[in-house]
């Protein structure tokens, strides 16, 4: 450290570096920096600001606007429920006069249905020890025995069939309960789904429980109106087509009815009305489809 | 503020109102509305059969002549199923006469008649004759009106009249002659099976053959002057019995072989424009559908799948060709061009599917299954296609042999309810039937429709 050529040199490192950074040229250097500052800024505002604005405010807007905002239900309801179901299980069951004949508002799976199971069961031999503790001899023995095992396998078949139809009541009971929804008996005229936590506005968008209301209805008034739309056996495999729009009060009462659609023959036309007319009086719809039936109406489509 | 701050400001502010409108129309594309239009949309379906009330008024003319002719009308029309006929006792008493003018449309109006028959018989110059006029009540219009003399010899005037006039009347009402002068073949015997030909409704059943064996799979040439069928007869020199294909003529009763090979020569089926059949031929080993040329007597195969194709049917069309093969295992229905090319199958659920027949009017194909659960056979249609699987009976007895009326409504078929099998008949959407053949006959199978006569 007291080396006088060490200390030179280092006086000498020491003046170099104390030697001021040449300074910028000019004043517009100074300005570039910051104009090129605030345009980063300017950049990175609008930036954050956009993705809030999409997420946060947009979101309030729409919602202040009555616009819905569940993407959710465009993916999950309508895709879905528009898939088809194929089945390969076996040869249908129920012949064509027997499926055009189906009401499936009226009950289908009747008290007697499930007495006379129950009493079969009651009826059935006693299990197969009880039986083999009576017999006497060898040969009544093997006879009891077979009996048994058949009685047996007669047995787990009824059983079997018993599950089933159990659990095709079972669905049958649900459907049932659902219908009395409809039909308003579960309260005053409430028709409402007991499923429905949100009460949805009287809007004109169908989305979330209106659907699952729609649905049921639809299916309802269709079936109602299978029973009357019928044609001469000449006409049926026409391609005649007719629509008519028909509004109805709460009540189910015909407001209006008129033809939108004719079909250009007259005995067609006929025998469309003569269906709308010995279809009255409607159901009544639910309380969540009122004011849209009302209003709107319900559009027929003989036979689409 | 500075100049450039301006416009940045400027910039700034237009891009945020671009991406208020983006995401604002962002979020109201994905609420869109389910349907465009808000009302309910409600598509009733196919319709229910309307069965049309018609009052059929007694044919006026004197003797057995008469009451035939208005006993066979009133059953023809009630056979088609499309009808309600008008009792009797609730017709006015005084009818008129037949012509526009001399009678009242009210009277059936107030009933809910649509339409009314008025009919008479008469000798005119030695020589039967009917007269018969269709009204429709709505319109208050005659619709048909003409006169029928007889041609030709019958020992009942009054039934053929009938049915000349029936077949105009469904005429009228649906478009398409009425099916009231076609015939059914069938087979029937118990330990002896003869080909016997009979009318539509179990009339006049005449035995065609006399082979003292069994004759089977009767089916009709398109001009209804020749059939086709199977007879077990000597084949060779060692007298062992062999099912043959024959053709008959029904104007001369001569018949003629047409293939007697070793083995399968059996249901023959002819083909709707062009002189040649399709049969099942098993000389080569497995019985596969063969082509016969009828002019050039040349036979080629159009199966060749080497397990069993039978019962060959050809589409109106004569473009393609039904029949059954068990290639998959089970028997089911396939479908191909005439060729044999692009074979498609049509079922896959039931364990044997045979028979089949397709409509004459080429939208469906109607075919015996035999059902999961027991042994019994029952009566489904099917699209040619393979969409629509419809059961059309749901009976724990069988019923086999479907064959279809020419004009596509109905359909005959052989069932064994009786504890016999009988040839019945039923429309083609599964709704009343009718017992056509006696027990006394035995019984009765492979019921073939004529093409109308």
């Amino acid at each position: 450290m007291t080396d006088p050529i060490f200390f030179e040199h280092f006086r000498e490192l020491a003046k170099q570096r104390r030697a001021p950074v040449a300074p910028p040229s000019s004043g517009g250097v100074i300005k570039k920096q910051e104009g090129f500052f605030r345009r980063s800024l300017s950049l990175s505002l609008i930036a954050h600001g956009s993705f809030l604005f999409v997420f946060f405010v947009a979101p309030m807007v729409a919602n202040l606007l009555g616009i819905s905002t569940d993407y959710s239900d465009k993916f999950t309801k309508k895709e879905f429920k528009n898939a088809i179901r194929v089945d390969l299980v076996g040869l249908p069951e129920l012949t064509l006069q027997e499926l055009q004949n189906i009401d499936p508002t009226e009950e289908m799976g009747n008290a007697p249905k499930v007495e006379e199971p129950a009493a079969k069961e009651d009826v059935v031999v006693p299990p197969p020890s009880e039986t083999a503790m009576k017999i006497q001899s060898k040969e009544d023995d093997i006879k009891a025995l077979s009996k048994a095992e058949t009685q047996k396998k007669v047995d787990e078949a009824q059983k079997k069939r018993l599950a089933d139809l159990r659990a095709s009541l079972r669905v049958e009971q649900r459907r049932k309960e659902l219908l009395k929804e409809l039909k308003g008996e579960a309260g005053e005229g409430q028709g409402r789904m007991p499923l429905a936590g949100n009460i949805v506005s009287q809007g004109y968008s169908v989305t979330g429980d209106v659907a699952d209301d729609m649905d049921i209805f639809q299916g309802h008034l269709k079936a109602h109106l299978r029973k009357t739309w019928s044609l001469p056996g000449w006409m049926q495999a026409s391609n005649l087509s007719a629509r008519v729009l028909v509004k109805l009060a709460p009540t189910g009462k015909v407001l209006s009815q008129e033809f939108i659609k004719k079909s250009g023959n007259e005995e067609f036309d006929r025998y469309v009305s003569q269906a709308l007319k010995e279809a009255e009086p409607y159901p009544a719809p639910p309380l969540s489809l009122q004011r849209l039936i009302m209003e709107q109406g319900i559009e027929w489509g003989f036979p689409q | 503020m500075g100049v450039s701050t301006m416009k940045q400001f400027f910039i700034l502010s237009s891009l945020g109102l671009a991406l208020l409108g983006a995401s604002a129309a962002w979020s109201q594309e994905a609420a869109a509305p389910v349907s465009d239009a808000s009302r309910i949309y409600i598509p009733v379906g196919d319709p229910n059969l309307k069965k049309v009330l018609i009052a059929i008024e007694p044919t006026t003319g004197a003797g057995a002549f008469a009451n035939s002719f208005y006993a066979t009308i009133t059953g023809d029309l009630e056979f088609t199923d499309l009808f309600e006929l008008l009792p009797p006792s609730k017709m006015p008493v005084s009818k008129g006469g037949l012509v526009a003018g001399s009678f009242r449309f009210e009277p059936y109006r107030a009933m809910g008649v649509e339409f009314l028959i008025k009919s008479a018989v008469s000798m005119k110059e030695g020589r039967p004759q009917a007269e018969l006029r269709l009204y429709d009540i709505a319109k208050g219009v005659q619709i048909l009106g003409r006169l029928y003399p007889l041609v030709g010899k019958v020992s009942d005037p009054g039934r053929e009249l009938a049915h000349y006039s029936g077949n105009d009347v469904i005429e009228s009402l649906t478009g398409e002659p009425g099916i009231f002068r076609t015939r059914l073949l069938m087979s029937c015997g118990l330990k002896k099976k003869e080909i016997y030909v009979m009318d539509f409704d179990g009339d006049n059943i005449t035995q065609l053959t006399r082979d003292g064996n069994f004759a089977l799979s009767p089916s009709w040439a398109p001009d209804g002057k020749r059939l086709l069928f199977t007879s077990y007869r000597e084949w060779g020199t060692k007298g062992a019995l062999n099912p043959n294909l024959y053709l008959y003529d029904m104007t001369t009763h001569q018949r003629s072989v047409l293939s007697a090979a070793k083995g399968l020569n059996t249901g023959g089926s002819f083909h709707p424009i062009d002189n040649k059949i399709a049969y099942t031929f098993s000389q080569n080993g497995k019985p596969e559908i063969y082509i016969l040329d009828l002019v050039s007597k040349v036979r080629y195969p159009i199966t060749k799948t080497l397990f069993f194709s039978v019962e060959p049917d050809w589409s109106p069309d004569g473009r393609q060709i039904v029949f059954s093969s068990s290639k998959t295992g089970r028997p089911h229905i396939w479908v191909a061009n005439a060729d044999g090319s692009n074979a498609k199958r049509l079922t896959f659920a039931g364990q044997y599917n045979s028979s089949p027949n397709w409509s004459p009017k080429g939208d469906k194909i109607v075919f015996s299954g035999q059902e999961n659960q027991g042994n019994n056979f029952n009566i489904f249609l099917v699209d040619p296609s393979g969409s629509n699987l419809v059961r059309l009976t749901s009976d724990s007895h069988s019923n086999e042999n479907p064959t279809f009326s020419p004009d596509g409504r109905f359909l005959a078929y052989s069932s064994n309810e009786s504890g016999v099998y009988q040839i019945k008949v039923t429309t083609a959407r599964g709704g009343r039937t009718k017992t056509l053949s006696p027990r006394s006959l035995g019984p009765c199978k492979q019921p073939a429709w004529s093409p109308r006569l």
